[in-house]
């Protein structure tokens, strides 16, 4: 019994409008403070590492308190998971009030107002002979007739336009409900990553192949469970230099041997048992350079070159891997570029070791140098793509819940419940006293227009004497 | 600078002077009482819009894609928006018609100020090459021009209530039913401003593949909402009509200010990377 009436306190307080106004201004404070502290997600952890040094107690406070992540922090996660109850607990009794107030046949909320009039028939009419004149001018007035009632000297009616707008703010309250518990999900459950393949290059998809990667909570390592080949790889170019387009296409094979051809382009994803992947902006050249050492056990690295443009340079400072040496390279991929050797790639090579100039000089594709004793051929130049793998994002429940979303701010804002209360009372023989009382959420200007309208009405058909 | 841009931003200056004309027909018609003078608004609007919509096109047609790549595009396709929604308010609703003493003097400033970034052609990312920005877009400029014409009515709302009585204050409406239509236009923009964000978190999703980052943008654009969302609760459960009504919408707008046309000139992320290097 005392939790009975723990939990009905508790369903009191989380539907109470101050307690949603408090939870409001709640998410609008921690999204400020998202804005102004600046966030690692965007900053990166090496910005703190710097605030550090220069101001120790304040960036411990921020780290402590969680407020550099805060939208991943526990606060926030709390303040989500209390909204997302209370929205809960809100749509089930907004329907319910829905659902009952329709069995009490849709009485509108809002703020009333009326209208009376006196009206004289040409000929002598009974109640039920009014009542048929006056019905088609309700529904005229586009008003469904829900009671209606004609005695032998008055009659009344209840009519209501726009009912289903009452249900606007359910549908988009379940709506939005919908979004966060899909949201919660995305977050628990999503996993991310970022691979680079060259052309002809096959990826397993296993965690290793991940460059970048990261994932909810609840998240394990990102494993897609088929290999990815890049097979094609088209990026096309606006006159300024500027990407346009890039496309590629890839074969997914599966454990069992299963291969299919797939099209990938920017902002076209595609999506492959449950995985998507996303073809990525960052592209470039891999350079294929094999160093030769004197016992001729050679190794080939290949060093992948991001190109922002077309037309430009393409430049890497890197590690050649097992060897001291620092390669430097500034890859010409064009024919256009200044080249002695007009029809193939070359590349400046400049090696280092031990911060020692070993080499520099250029170097066509297909040809080789000594370095330091050792053999260095540039034996191949290919595209390389960037590709985004992501799984559990549960987008679809996403966009369901938009749809709803839509759906009830549409039902609210245009489509206006109005209720109408009809009363007419016999005064004489072909008089009789009419009073209109309306009642929208709008409030009494709402239902001037059909006020205006149904008393044009009535003067065309009857003799209006008095408003 | 191509011939047709040359045109283009000749015809932009001409359409900033009719909005002058405009807005001292306007001033005018209100602070000199001479209802007449707003017909006189309405025309030089229309013709300056006539012109600004050429210039538009004629940039539409050069650049191969609509006005909404750079500040210069984003922040003209925004003013051409917020004067047709006021034009259609003002013949639908006679009586608001005054609402361009407001409407034309924020629209000629906003243009000016557009006109001052080198206007240059920028070509579309591989990024923008969705459906789903046309529609980001186009309910975001929907969202602004109700705003500006909630602004309006909350503004002429506290003139009549603090007592501003002329023959322009008597055409137009009474205090509670300009209260009701700001309340309205608040709603619109709400639900438009609902739009922009459901199709951007979409487009993202197609293009980054992921629908929410917490982008300083992204965080700015949801506080508007939600302080919109505010709003209608506060007006629905504790009664919040009228003069406070008309301050809280002021504070809203100030919001969609900062969301619009401050913190992507300001802040460089991936969401704002085309804004910034025009």
């Amino acid at each position: 019994m005392i939790l009975d009436q723990g939990l009905r306190r508790l369903r009191g307080i989380l539907l109470a409008p101050g307690t949603i106004i408090v939870l409001i201004c709640l998410v609008i404070l921690f999204c400020a403070i998202g804005i102004l502290i600046p966030q690692t997600l965007y900053r990166g952890q090496e910005y703190y590492e710097r605030l550090h040094v220069l101001y120790p107690r304040l960036t411990w406070f921020i780290e402590t308190a969680g407020l550099d992540h805060i939208f991943g922090s526990i606060w926030f996660l709390a303040v989500t998971a209390v909204i997302g109850f209370a929205l809960f607990l809100t749509v089930i009794d907004q329907f319910s009030r829905l659902i009952r107030r329709k069995k009490m046949n849709g009485i509108v909320s809002g703020e009333g107002c009326g209208v009376s009039a006196v009206i004289h028939s040409a000929s002598e009419t009974d109640v039920h002979d009014m009542a048929s004149s006056i019905r088609p001018i309700l529904m005229e007035t586009g008003y469904r007739i829900i009671q209606f009632h004609a005695g032998n000297s008055r009659f009344s009616a209840v009519a209501l336009k726009g009912g289903a707008g009452e249900w606007g703010m359910a549908v988009f309250h379940l709506g939005l409900l919908i979004v966060l518990l899909a949201a919660i999900w995305s977050m628990l459950f999503y996993s991310r990553g970022f691979a680079q393949i060259m052309l002809g290059e096959t990826i397993k998809g296993a965690p290793s192949d991940w460059l970048v990667q990261d994932g909810g909570l609840l998240a394990g390592k990102l494993n897609t469970g088929f290999a990815i080949r890049l097979d094609e790889m088209k990026v096309e170019y606006w006159s300024n230099g500027q990407k346009k387009q890039i496309e590629s296409r890839l074969t997914v094979k599966t454990a069992n041997g299963e291969e299919t051809s797939l099209p990938l382009s920017v902002s076209s994803p595609l999506s492959y048992k449950g995985v998507t992947i996303y073809q990525s902006m960052d592209i470039g050249y891999a350079v294929t350079i094999v160093l030769e050492p004197p016992d001729h056990r050679a190794i080939s690295t290949d060093f992948l070159l991001k190109q922002p443009a077309q037309q430009t340079t393409l430049t890497g400072k890197m590690d050649f891997p097992t060897t001291p040496y620092v390669f430097g390279i500034k890859l010409y991929p064009d024919a256009e570029k200044p080249s002695h050797f007009l029809t193939d790639p070359v590349i400046d090579l400049t090696v280092w070791k031990d911060d020692d100039i070993q080499y520099s000089g250029r170097i066509p594709l297909g040809t080789g140098v000594l370095i330091d004793g050792n053999t260095v051929y540039f034996t191949d130049v290919r595209y390389w793509t960037g590709v985004i793998v992501i799984t559990g994002y549960a987008i679809e429940a996403v966009i369901a819940g938009f749809i709803i979303m839509l759906s009830g701010l549409f039902l609210h804002y245009f489509i206006v419940p109005k209720y109408i209360l009809l009363h007419m009372e016999r005064l004489n023989v072909s008089d009789y006293r009419l009073s209109i009382f309306g009642r929208s959420p709008l409030g009494p200007t709402a239902m001037e227009l059909d006020f205006a309208l149904i008393q044009d009405r009535l003067k065309n058909n009857f003799h209006v004497l008095q408003n | 600078m191509t011939p047709l841009l040359r045109y283009e931003y000749l015809l932009n200056w001409a359409g900033i002077i009719f909005y002058i004309s405009a807005t001292i027909a306007f001033v005018y018609a209100v602070f000199f009482e001479n209802p007449r003078k707003l017909s006189s608004g309405m025309v030089l609007t229309m013709s300056g819009l006539a012109l600004h919509s050429v210039a538009i096109a004629l940039r539409w047609y050069e650049s191969g894609h609509g006005p909404y790549l750079n500040r210069f595009e984003g922040i003209s396709s925004s003013v051409w928006m917020l004067l047709v929604i006021y034009l259609i308010v003002a013949f639908k609703l006679d009586k608001l018609k005054p609402l361009g003493l407001v409407v034309l003097p924020a629209g000629l400033l906003l243009l000016a100020a557009g006109l001052l970034n080198t206007p240059e052609i920028e070509y579309l990312p591989p990024t923008f090459h969705t459906i789903w920005l046309i529609i980001h877009i186009f309910f975001n400029k929907l969202a602004l021009g109700s705003i500006l014409l909630a602004i309006a009515c909350a503004v002429f709302y506290l003139k009549k209530e603090a007592g501003w009585a002329s023959t322009i204050a008597h055409r137009l409406p009474d205090i509670a039913t300009l209260d009701i239509y700001t309340y309205r236009l608040c709603g619109f923009a709400f639900v438009f401003w609902t739009i922009t964000i459901i199709a951007g978190a979409i487009w993202a999703h197609k293009s980054w593949g992921r629908y929410w980052g917490w982008d300083p943008i992204e965080t700015w654009s949801v506080i508007t909402w939600l302080v919109f969302g505010l709003y209608m609760h506060m007006r629905r459960f504790r009664g919040l009509k009228g003069r406070k009504a008309a301050l809280f919408i002021i504070i809203c707008f100030l919001f969609v200010i900062a969301t619009l046309f401050i913190i992507p000139f300001i802040t460089k992320t991936i969401h704002t990377e085309y804004l910034i290097s025009s």
